[in-house]
């Protein structure tokens, strides 16, 4: 569960984030689309927790995650539109990383699993450096699986991916939600997010200008032709530009 | 959160020092491992001594040697310290990786636990250095068993040094959040030093006896007004640091080390009691890092100053010229890190050095050649660095663009122009710099005579002779010097790196240096045939006409010959890379 109330981001004085708010229930996906610097990533960055919010509450799980902010990552993953892992560690040594620092006991029994789902399992041994890009994405995904999150967020989760790859991210993404996690995802790519999300929130220079189901923001922004894809909605909501 | 830094530390260590071992298995890289390290050896260890053994500097300094060095060691670790407040760097002081970003900063710990985090990661590098330290400046140490105390205190310097620069950028951001300025904390900071500084002074002149007379007597004048009275209690904190390398004995170690340790203490508790959010500033520093070693891989130049984030003014007018090699001059003079080098630029620059020597000249008079000698040798040392190391360390050529090498061989040119284009940038940058310092020493020397030189081949009339003869035969001399390096990763592909990676291992440097000493004995082979053809040339001619003439004919046959040498490396160069493999350059 998330809940966003009143969410803002300053970076000096530029606002990239101006009183946003929402909640995203357990299983639901929720797409966060908008033209570039309408401030999607600076949203999940402080959603995660990664930077600080300049105003407003985010709860994470029931955890405010201004003052509980330990409970609220606990259920929480972030996984960025590139792999950045340590050049140094193995697959198997990252994963192992990462449940010291989540506490995760016994991960190797997690850990078996995922990387046979990510078909990761014949390079546990290998460093980042002798890895394919899809490979890296893949281990960035195993590690944020790892604690069994129950709120995930994913910053453009397609990049890089080839079209099995594609697939697969999309069956994984509405399976966990299947399951309960509660999912934000930011993409341009809008046919993704009409496959995979159930709601949509759509920003403009920081600011909220649709959100609710993917029918309600085509109600909203529909034409009298009739049905609309989402491509034409967020053209018709954004005005087309990026201003 | 200890558990995790240490998992990690150790098992990046591990893996960093396995992998490179693993590569030793190919011969370039043991080769350039064998070098590198015998290169260590001779140059630092054996040469200071560290080898043969020897005594140790410190232990054997008098009392008052000590306490100067003391002295003087404080101080400029206080300015150090000081320069943080005043000139801060504008980074974070907590600096993430891209990748620990991902992983620690939406994980489940604590911002404390964060600084902790970067404070053990820290740790193994400060070791390092420390270690390091030990070798270059105290090497003797080894000899005489003091090395750990010379480690530690190493250590202990550089812990309070990473640590104030920590807390200074921590408090600095807090500053700037609360809505204090740059300029404000700046003035803030200058107005408390100065007053310290002038309340310092003000003690030394009242209360110690006059300054020091005699040169013997400075050393002892500097040990007391650094460790009494005002000014020694202002660098308390500094000197406590530093006195353990000093010290004799395990008793007066251990004493020294306490202060020092209550030093590193309060440091200490200054960082971590720090409720600063870092995060942003990490993070943007992260993706700045990020983008830099993308860049690095990419074009193989280490921008060391800010991306440039307007577009550069044109070197020159790209429409007006018709040869394609000026196409490649023009991008690599805009790609360069240093924007100035411009022909305006550098008429600016030789106009300033001819009315700055005739302003000397008019004010000085008879005794310009004080000021004229001094701009002479530092011209001088300017044209000789730019034709000896200018070409061993430039890369705005070939080296740079060979990432680029598949774009390249799709352009309508034989390979000959466009390696001829990419070596161009490099001639006429260093050209320039030739031609400034013969513009230099013509102009110091105005005048005078100096009795080292020959009266007959630097008269007055042939320094004019001269630095024609200089200014023509330099490009043809650097653009060979150019060629040799260009030519290595075309001809010997796989064994050369393109791209300059810092911290990549002593196998790399050892081929780097492989590389570098090659360059210098095929340059001078290169050189012979210009070399032996001019000196007889000028011979003959100097016995038949005279040196000006001598000179002259000397250049003429030099400039031929090492012409003739550029063609042929060209088009050999050249001719190779258009069947050149691209998959057989290393990739980053």
């Amino acid at each position: 569960m998330i809940e966003v109330s009143g969410l803002s981001k300053l970076y000096g004085s530029f606002s990239a984030v101006r009183d946003l708010s929402f909640s995203v229930r357990p299983g639901e996906v929720l797409g966060l689309v908008g033209p570039n610097g309408a401030g999607k990533t600076s949203t999940l960055r402080c959603l995660a927790g990664i930077i600080p919010a300049s105003g407003g509450s985010i709860r994470v799980a029931r955890h405010d995650l201004a003052t509980n902010p330990v409970e609220a990552k606990r259920a929480l993953a972030f996984f960025p539109d590139e792999p950045r892992l340590f050049d140094y560690l193995t697959v198997r040594q990252h994963l192992a990383f990462v449940a010291k620092i989540y506490r995760v006991p016994d991960h190797e029994q997690i850990a078996g699993p995922l990387l046979e789902e990510l078909e990761l399992s014949e390079k546990v041994n290998e460093l980042p450096g002798a890895l394919s890009r899809g490979m890296k994405q893949k281990l960035a995904i195993a590690c944020g699986l790892l604690h069994s999150p129950a709120v995930m967020f994913f910053d453009e989760p397609l990049t890089g991916l080839d079209p099995l790859g594609i697939r697969r991210m999309k069956d994984s993404i509405l399976r966990r939600a299947r399951e309960g996690a509660t999912i934000v995802l930011s993409s341009h790519l809008l046919h993704l997010l009409e496959e995979v999300c159930s709601h949509v929130l759509i920003l403009k220079r920081g600011v909220k200008i649709a959100h609710g189901t993917i029918a309600e923001v085509a109600a909203q922004f529909g034409s009298a032709e009739g049905a609309v894809n989402l491509e034409d909605v967020f053209i018709r909501a954004t005005g087309g530009t990026e201003d | 959160m200890l558990s995790a830094v240490v998992y990690l530390r150790l098992n990046s260590l591990r893996n960093l020092v396995w992998s490179r071992v693993r590569r030793l298995r190919e011969p370039k890289y043991l080769i350039g491992a064998v070098v590198g390290v015998s290169y260590f050896y001779f140059v630092l260890f054996r040469q200071t001594g560290l080898a043969n053994g020897g005594a140790n500097g410190l232990s054997e300094l008098s009392n008052t040697a000590a306490a100067t060095a003391l002295g003087i060691g404080s101080l400029m670790l206080a300015t150090v310290m000081v320069f943080m407040w005043v000139m801060p760097s504008g980074n974070p002081g907590l600096t993430f990786t891209e990748a620990e970003i991902a992983f620690l900063f939406p994980a489940p710990v604590t911002r404390r636990s964060l600084i902790h985090y970067k404070l053990l990661s820290t740790q193994l590098r400060t070791l390092v250095q420390s270690l390091f330290f030990t070798v270059v400046f105290n090497h003797r140490s080894f000899a005489d068993g003091r090395a750990a105390q010379v480690i530690l205190g190493w250590w202990l310097v550089l812990s309070v040094v990473n640590l104030h620069y920590m807390a200074a950028s921590l408090t600095i951001s807090r500053l700037a959040e609360g809505g204090v300025s740059a300029t404000r904390r700046r003035f803030a900071v200058s107005f408390i030093i100065a007053t310290l500084f002038a309340g310092a002074l003000a003690w030394i002149w009242r209360e110690l006896p006059p300054g020091p007379v005699e040169v013997d007597q400075v050393p002892g004048w500097i040990a007391t007004v650094t460790s009494t009275g005002a000014l020694g209690w202002l660098l308390w904190p500094f000197r406590a640091l530093i006195e353990p390398f000093f010290a004799r004995g395990a008793t007066e170690l251990a004493l020294a080390c306490l202060p020092a340790a209550l030093v590193l203490a309060l440091h200490y508790r200054w960082v971590v009691g720090s409720n600063v959010a870092f995060e942003e500033a990490s993070l943007a520093r992260a993706e700045k890092r990020a983008a830099k070693a993308n860049a690095l891989q990419r074009t193989g130049a280490l921008h060391v100053g800010e991306e440039p984030r307007a577009a550069r003014r044109e070197p020159f007018s790209l429409a007006r010229v018709s040869l394609p090699e000026l196409a490649f001059l023009w991008k690599n003079l805009l790609s360069t890190s240093r924007p100035w080098f411009t022909g305006r630029n550098w008429l600016a620059a030789a106009g300033a050095l001819i009315v700055v020597s005739i302003i000397l000249m008019r004010v000085l008079g008879d005794r310009y050649w004080v000021a004229g000698g001094t701009i002479a040798a530092i011209s001088t040392m300017i044209g000789g660095a730019a034709i000896v190391y200018g070409p061993l360390l430039t890369r705005l050529d070939l080296r740079q663009d060979l990432v680029n090498a598949d774009l390249l061989k799709t352009y309508p040119l034989p390979g000959w122009r466009i390696v001829l284009g990419e070596i161009l940038t490099p001639v006429v940058v260093l050209t320039g710099a030739v031609w400034l310092g013969l513009l230099g020493w013509w102009l110091g020397l105005h005048g005078h005579q100096p009795p080292a030189l020959s009266e007959t081949w630097f008269s007055p009339g042939m320094r004019i002779v001269l630095v024609i003869c200089g200014a023509f035969l330099a490009p043809w001399l650097i653009a060979l010097e150019l060629l040799v390096p260009n030519a290595a990763p075309i001809l010997l592909p796989g064994w050369f790196q393109t791209i300059r990676t810092p911290g990549a291992g002593i196998d790399l440097m050892g081929q780097r240096l492989i590389f570098g000493f090659g360059q210098i004995f095929v340059v001078l082979l290169a050189l012979l045939p210009a070399g032996g053809g001019a000196a007889l040339v000028m011979f003959i001619i100097n016995a038949l006409v005279g040196p000006a003439a001598a000179t002259i004919a000397g250049t003429v046959v030099a400039s031929v010959v090492l012409i003739a040498e550029l063609w042929c490396g060209l088009w050999l160069v050249g001719s190779r890379f258009e069947r050149f493999d691209v998959s057989s350059e290393p990739r980053p």
